[in-house]
């Protein structure tokens, strides 16, 4: 071992750490040869010795009482009194529907593929009285675009549904705030469009016409017939989405959005969602 | 603690604070500091405790790397610095034999001075030495424990501390080591 060599061991060294038996024993002789690394050594042993009596003697230092007492006032505090945000009002409330939009679409992915699952049969009719249900605008299918013409084949309803979104059509009473879409009921278009399904054309706020699908139901029973008011808040959804709801999905424009409606009550759940074109 | 169990996070305080103060208060020399830096450590604790991941380190080296964090940037805004003290100071040259002496009140005595000269002598370090020298020195952390605060390699720590130390026996020979003990050599180093 050479000087440069003992530098590189000489810290380890001093403060008697677990090393390298060869390393130790190496540095060792070397600082019996060379008087200036031996030298070298004692210094380190020395200021080791004045860092650890620097350290004994700070050994016994705490923080005041005071800072506990702080602190558990804090605790306390934060145990009986929600959690403010610094976010202004206005920020945390759109916030809140952001968060509420996407909960919804999660929310309908894991439904309505659940229920397709369970369906017989992807493509049920739906009567008169089910024009309340779920059902799917029609579309001109294009060349190569399975998406749009699997809409148009509709998405199943289920009779719990029926009532439960009725509750909450006559629930929404007041006009939805965070959108400004008005809409007027139509009647059947054309004879591609299944029997019984509905759509609805909606007047977005810029003035183009658009057609939207009835509300797919998200909850259903109690928690539906629970609904006392809410609003709509428009969404945009990957087109792949679509494939939860067991459609197949044109992969070529898999990366395109698709718009949707969610109805959010003003308790924050979504309580349904549907498709906008 | 995270669901609310004061009696937990008292615990949890009580175990850890003193090693947070300690560090806060040597790496400051400031008592007000210290205070300050220990309760805001653990009101990041009480406010974030989740993000603490036992994968990344353990509980110490988390609120440590958090009153560095605090500390560093109550330096920067106080911009504290403390100057050794200059030499002339009276009494017998320390040497590593003095810190053994006990019941000797010239001996005590020698070795409180000593003691702050040492403390000094750390505080007038850049922040960066400092650190290293306060957690693997004087609260004898490993390398990887020490890394794992600082948020660096463990080679990066050796490198610092080797430099740090350095720094600290050239200073203290500066301060007024006149009466050098034979196991004080010359400064200069041999690199063969």
């Amino acid at each position: 071992m050479n000087c440069q060599s003992f530098e590189k061991v000489i810290n380890d060294l001093a403060r008697d750490l677990i090393m390298d038996a060869a390393q130790r024993e190496a540095g060792l002789n070397h600082a019996v040869e060379c008087e200036r690394c031996a030298a070298r050594l004692a210094d380190e042993r020395a200021l080791g010795a004045g860092l650890r009596a620097l350290a004994a003697s700070a050994k016994l230092e705490q923080a005041p009482p005071r800072v506990e007492a702080a602190l558990v006032a804090a605790f306390r505090e934060r145990k009986t009194t929600p959690a403010i945000d610094a976010a202004p009002v206005r920020s945390r409330r759109w916030q809140g529907w952001a968060v509420g939009a996407v909960a919804a679409a999660l929310a309908l992915f894991l439904l309505v593929a659940g229920r397709l699952q369970q369906s017989a049969s992807p493509e049920r009719r739906l009567d008169d009285q089910n024009t309340q249900a779920a059902g799917v605008k029609p579309n001109k299918p294009d060349d190569g675009d399975e998406g749009r013409a699997s809409i148009d084949r509709g998405l199943t309803r289920r009779e719990s549904n029926e009532t439960a979104i009725a509750g909450a059509g006559e629930g929404l009473r007041t006009p939805p705030r965070s959108s400004s879409i008005a809409y007027d009921r139509t009647a059947r278009r054309d004879a591609r469009r299944p029997k019984g399904a509905a759509t609805r054309n909606l007047i977005s706020d810029g003035g183009a016409a658009e057609v939207a699908t009835d509300f797919i139901p998200l909850v259903a029973g109690a928690a539906l017939s629970s609904f006392s008011g809410g609003h709509v808040v428009r969404v945009e959804l990957p087109r792949s989405a679509l494939a939860s709801f067991g459609l197949p999905v044109n992969m070529e424009r898999a990366d395109e959005r698709v718009k949707a409606d969610v109805l959010v009550g003003n308790d924050g759940l979504a309580r349904a969602v549907r498709l906008v074109r | 603690m995270i669901a609310g169990d004061e009696d937990a996070f008292t615990l949890l305080y009580r175990r850890r604070q003193g090693g947070v103060y300690r560090f806060a208060l040597q790496m400051s020399g400031s008592e007000t500091v210290a205070e300050d830096v220990t309760q805001e450590v653990f009101m990041v604790l009480m406010r974030e405790a989740e993000n603490f991941d036992p994968s990344r380190g353990s509980v110490a080296a988390y609120l440590y790397g958090i009153a560095r964090n605090y500390v560093l940037r109550r330096l920067q805004k106080d911009r504290c610095y403390v100057p050794i003290i200059e030499a002339g100071e009276e009494g017998d040259t320390p040497t590593a034999e003095c810190f053994i002496a006990e019941g000797d009140p010239l001996g005590d005595l020698t070795r409180n001075e000593v003691i702050e000269s040492v403390r000094q002598a750390v505080l007038s370090l850049p922040a960066h030495y400092r650190e290293v020298v306060v957690l693997c020195d004087l609260h004898e952390m490993n390398y990887s424990e020490a890394a794992s605060v600082l948020g660096c390699a463990v080679g990066t720590v050796r490198s610092r501390l080797h430099r740090a130390r350095a720094m600290l026996i050239e200073r203290l020979r500066a301060k007024g080591h006149k009466d050098a003990a034979p196991s004080l050599a010359s400064p200069t180093r041999c690199f063969a």
